[in-house]
């Protein structure tokens, strides 16, 4: 320090040289290095800014950039349904998509060609090893089995051959096998609804966003189970071709059960040939008989032409009609109330209640009632009737059933209204909550002498359908003998019942493909044990929708709105 | 010659950019974390949903009553109408009258 000084006091740094005005002014150079150092830190100091800007500007464009959607959908481990489940009314699970694999060979790396048939023949004996040979010679790549059991992935995945291939593929599983076969339909391989509810909603069942949420349809499992198991029972107590059942809401319209058999596995895939395994309900069409009574009758009512009391006099045995001749089954009394006409369904008595009518009316009444249009349902398979010409006599013999066709649905979609205070609701397999369009078809008193009249049918001593009077469900309901339209020599025995259970109304719909007589069966008739001995529908179908009516009456009677299954007791008395 | 406005202006700046970042990175962690739980879901859904269709499939009313016939000799029957009640008071007002019968009744035989 002291020498810096000494040097200082020599040596004046501000001093250019001896001469006095060549002194440097001090402050000035001090500002002009001062400036100097200034500017240089002004430009690190943009330079840093502009690192900083562009450093903030690529921050601020990561943070504003939306997150990228995971996608949940891209690695095989990970399964998404295509198609959403579908579920009865009370959440059962009908239908649904799980993962399976399709077992496929790359030829090119199979090494030893014999010695992998010979593994795969171990495996699987009944596979075709010339066909194997041959594809294995001639294709890249084939299948060697679609939609593998686990088992037989286990075995072939095993086998620890190169080459061949495991695809994962979505496949439709059916957990109840038969019973909703001609309901739901399947689906092929690629996943696209093909038969029955698969199809009809098949752009629904694939949206992406609804598939959290089941397909809930109107059917309900237990009750489908019983239909079918007291069906089957009925065909081989009378030994019939065929049965079909519906059970739908009067009220809302809403299928609970649709039955046709016989049926078939939908699990199997298998192609499904021949006429007994057409949707006999909804496909079907059938001459119905002696139901459409109800109609002529209801019609008569409607119109103020009579009413349930009226006495229709001078009834002929016998009606000659063009060519042919029209009778009853039995001998009935010349003169007969409207009422009885119905219980004791006589053919000549409506015959001249439809003459009253006359044609226009009837016509127009048939129309409103959807008869003779094309059914309606949310299904593939669905039946349009023959086209009613109506030439000479067709008024006389369409008043009984005969000479009209129309599907089981129709009909019974028709009773609803004839039961319900007399609206027409379209039938339908979808459960929703909106109010569903009513169409008023009759009035609310036709509706309700309709009622009383149908309901004589089951409990009066001359009624048609006795069999099927069971308590407390206060049952009613019109049966219908008819030859098969396709074959005159067999019967189609239909039964049309309604009844009433906690307050709900049910239609019953019981059809039996050319019923023969039950000789071994005991029937409980008027409190008698009588062996059967005939063959109209009063015999076996409503027989089968008595038995029917005593299964399921318990269960649709618990209301899950107003009361439990705890609450559902057995009375000790 | 800088104003002391922008030397706290950008401090506040470098301060927020490192905050920015910070969280950024945390984002990005919770995100793999969100898709890890998401994949597990995913995984747990599927079984969920295979053990619903083997639940299905195990109570159907078609495999239980094989079932109950392989193994029960019971024989079950329909409950018939006079047996249903509908709701709790109903029960209950039955109940009620069966007692006081039973009451009645008791009285009677001590009496005699």
């Amino acid at each position: 320090m002291i020498k810096k000084k000494r040097k200082s006091k020599i040596f004046n740094q501000n001093q250019k040289s001896f001469y006095f005005q060549d002194f440097y002014n001090s402050s000035e150079s001090r500002k002009s290095k001062l400036n100097i150092i200034d500017d240089r830190i002004f430009i690190l100091f943009s330079v840093f800014v502009f690192l900083i800007f562009i450093f903030s500007i690529k921050v601020f464009l990561i943070s504003i950039e939306r997150p990228k959607k995971l996608s949940y959908n891209s690695t095989s481990s990970e399964f998404v349904p295509i198609r959403r489940d579908i579920v009865d009314r009370n959440g059962n699970l009908i239908s649904s998509s799980i993962q399976m694999y399709n077992a496929a060979i790359r030829s090119n790396l199979v090494r030893d060609k014999k010695k992998l048939i010979l593994k795969l023949q171990l495996q699987f004996p009944e596979m075709n090893t010339e066909n194997l040979l041959n594809n294995l010679n001639n294709k890249k790549y084939f299948y060697l089995k679609k939609r593998l059991t686990n088992q037989e992935y286990k075995r072939l995945w095993l086998m620890g051959e190169k080459g061949i291939v495991f695809e994962p593929v979505q496949n439709r599983i059916y957990p109840h096998s038969n019973l909703f076969s001609h309901l739901i339909g399947q689906t092929d391989d690629d996943n696209y609804g093909i038969s029955g509810v698969e199809y009809f909603f098949d752009k629904e069942l694939i949206k992406a966003e609804l598939n959290d949420i089941p397909l809930t349809l109107t059917v309900d499992l237990n009750i489908q189970h019983i239909i079918n198991k007291e069906l089957k029972n009925s065909i081989n107590t009378f030994n019939a071709n065929g049965a079909g059942a519906l059970l739908m809401d009067a009220d809302n319209g809403e299928v609970i059960s649709l039955v046709s058999l016989p049926d078939f596995d939908l699990n199997k895939r298998e192609k499904i040939n021949g006429d007994q395994f057409t949707n006999k309900i909804t496909k079907g069409i059938f001459e119905l008989g002696s139901i459409f009574k109800t109609f002529t009758i209801a019609l008569a009512l409607d119109e103020n032409i009579v009413t349930s009391s009226t006495i229709i006099k001078n009834i002929p045995k016998k009606v000659k009609c063009s060519k042919y001749e029209i009778s009853d089954m039995k001998k009935f009394p010349n003169e007969m109330s409207v009422e009885e006409i119905l219980i004791k369904s006589s053919n000549v008595g409506t015959l001249k209640i439809a003459r009253m009518i006359g044609q226009n009316k009837f016509e127009s009444f048939i129309q409103k009632l959807h008869l003779n249009s094309r059914a309606y349902l949310e299904l593939g398979e669905l039946g349009t009737p023959h086209s009613l010409k109506w030439n000479k006599c067709k008024l006389e013999t369409i008043s009984y059933g005969h000479g009209i066709t129309t599907t089981p649905l129709q009909a019974a979609a028709a009773y609803a209204a004839m039961v319900n205070g007399g609206y027409y609701v379209k039938p339908t397999l979808k459960k929703n909550t909106l109010l569903k369009k009513k169409i008023r078809v009759i009035k609310e008193s036709t509706s309700k002498s309709i009622n009383s009249m149908l309901r004589k049918v089951v409990t009066h001593k001359d009624g048609t359908a006795r069999l099927a009077n069971i308590f407390g469900y206060e049952v009613s309901g019109k049966t219908g003998t008819s030859q098969s339209y396709s074959d005159k020599n067999k019967n189609i025995n239909t039964f049309i019942s309604y009844f009433i259970s906690n307050e709900k109304k049910y239609i019953l719909l019981i059809m039996l493909d050319d019923p023969k007589i039950a000789r071994d069966l005991i029937y409980d008739y008027n409190g008698f044990k009588i062996k059967g001995f005939r063959n109209e529908a009063g015999w076996n179908v409503v027989y089968v929708a008595g038995k029917v009516i005593e299964r399921i009456g318990p269960i649709l009677a618990i209301n899950k709105n107003n009361s439990t299954n705890r609450n559902v007791v057995k009375k000790f008395n | 010659m800088f104003n002391k406005n922008i030397y706290i202006t950008s401090l506040i700046f470098l301060i927020l950019l490192i905050f920015t970042s910070f969280i950024k990175n945390e984002t990005r962690l919770l995100e793999k974390k969100i898709y890890n739980l998401n994949h597990k879901i995913l995984k747990l859904r599927h079984e969920l949903h295979e053990a619903r269709v083997e639940y299905s499939y195990l109570s159907s009313p078609r495999y239980l009553f094989n079932k109950l016939s392989e193994f029960s000799n019971e024989k079950y029957v329909p409950r018939s109408f006079s047996e249903i009640y509908l709701n709790l008071s109903e029960l209950l007002d039955h109940q009620y009258q069966k007692t006081k019968i039973n009451v009645n009744h008791d009285k009677e035989k001590t009496k005699k």
